[in-house]
């Protein structure tokens, strides 16, 4: 594997230092037009593996329509998940499979790490559902959205709490897989 | 025929019996990469992703939210990398077109299937092993699941063929 020589810490360094940096870069991109909270999630994660591979625009682009199908809500109630949510899943993915494509039998473990971060995620904030949680139907009312800080006040929140979350429930595949 | 009609023709075929691993998360996004043919698509990395989304499509919560189906995360990631090209989705303007695009596919999955979540369309709540004995033993995959594959395939392309005409010719 390629990596960055961005610096010699080990991963779990790289992701304390990352959410150190994140808790005063992410408040200021509220008010920077084109955040994606999914694509911060997962593009901030895949920067602490630190491969050459990573920075390739493909990574933040596929998570960005997480984003919006956050706001999604249907007529039988179904709300979209909270793009942070999608994108810290994906990161399990990558994280878990390593320097190859995941194995058959490791599956049903990827699997149990999705449904644990889903379940840690709604025991902290109430949901997963981004409407539920951040308080709004962004399709008709982003522009409150913006006004109230929603975004400095909660959003950011989620986006931390879910790299922290996948640096927690990946440990082992962190330590033998990434370092 | 356009590369996307040739992959849907032959994928009516061969995702019959998937490779053991695949999932419809994992089949949906990496036709779709396969369709836009980049080296790059090739690596691993871009079919880990997207690997763990089928069960978060069996995810229920304490207040009844069930998890979308993991073809339709698999097309969401689809549609951004064919949006985006080979520039960064950054704009505010680019960014909101993605997002409501992922909305826009979402309503129309739904409006094809009854929902998108994955236990009300497929019938099953594949994070039960008895569900998943009956899911195989119905033939669920052929019947059901191999068509959420497809139709998000097409739509995907339906989505974007202004952005495949720019950006993938």
């Amino acid at each position: 594997m390629e990596s960055n020589d961005k610096s010699q810490k080990d991963v779990f360094e790289r992701f304390q230092t990352k959410l150190e940096e994140l808790k005063e870069t992410l408040p200021p991109l509220g008010r920077t037009p084109g955040t994606s909270c999914a694509a911060l999630t997962f593009t901030n994660i895949l920067d602490v593996l630190n491969l050459e591979i990573f920075e390739s625009c493909y990574f933040n682009n596929l998570a960005v329509p997480f984003s919006g199908f956050g706001s999604y809500v249907n007529d039988k109630g179904f709300k979209g998940p909270c793009g942070t949510v999608s994108g810290a899943i994906a990161a399990l993915g990558v994280i878990m499979g390593g320097q190859e494509e995941l194995k058959r039998e490791n599956v049903s473990l990827v699997f149990a790490k999705a449904m644990q971060f889903a379940d840690k995620f709604e025991k902290k904030f109430g949901s997963v559902s981004c409407h539920d949680i951040c308080g709004y139907d962004l399709r008709t009312n982003y522009k409150t959205y913006v006004k109230e800080n929603i975004w400095e006040k909660k959003c950011c929140n989620f986006v931390l709490s879910a790299i922290e979350l996948v640096m927690k429930l990946t440990r082992k595949d962190l330590k033998t897989k990434w370092q | 025929m356009t590369r996307f009609d040739e992959k849907l023709e032959s994928l009516k075929e061969e995702i019959k019996h998937p490779n053991p691993g695949a999932n419809c998360a994992i089949l949906t996004f990496t036709n779709i990469l396969d369709v836009l043919g980049k080296e790059e698509f090739k690596s691993h990395y871009f079919t880990n992703l997207v690997a763990p989304f089928p069960l978060f499509g069996g995810y229920k919560s304490e207040d009844g939210w069930k998890g979308p189906c993991g073809t339709v995360s698999g097309a969401l990631a689809g549609l951004g990398i064919i949006l985006g090209g080979d520039k960064k989705l950054s704009k505010m303007s680019q960014v909101r077109k993605a997002e409501m695009n992922g909305g826009k596919f979402a309503i129309q999955f739904s409006k094809e299937f009854g929902s998108i979540c994955c236990a009300d369309i497929c019938g099953y709540d594949l994070t039960k092993p008895e569900s998943m004995m009956e899911y195989m033993k119905n033939n669920t995959w052929q019947n059901k699941c191999m068509h959420f594959v497809l139709f998000a395939i097409d739509q995907v392309r339906k989505q974007t063929e202004k952005e495949l005409l720019k950006n993938w010719e």
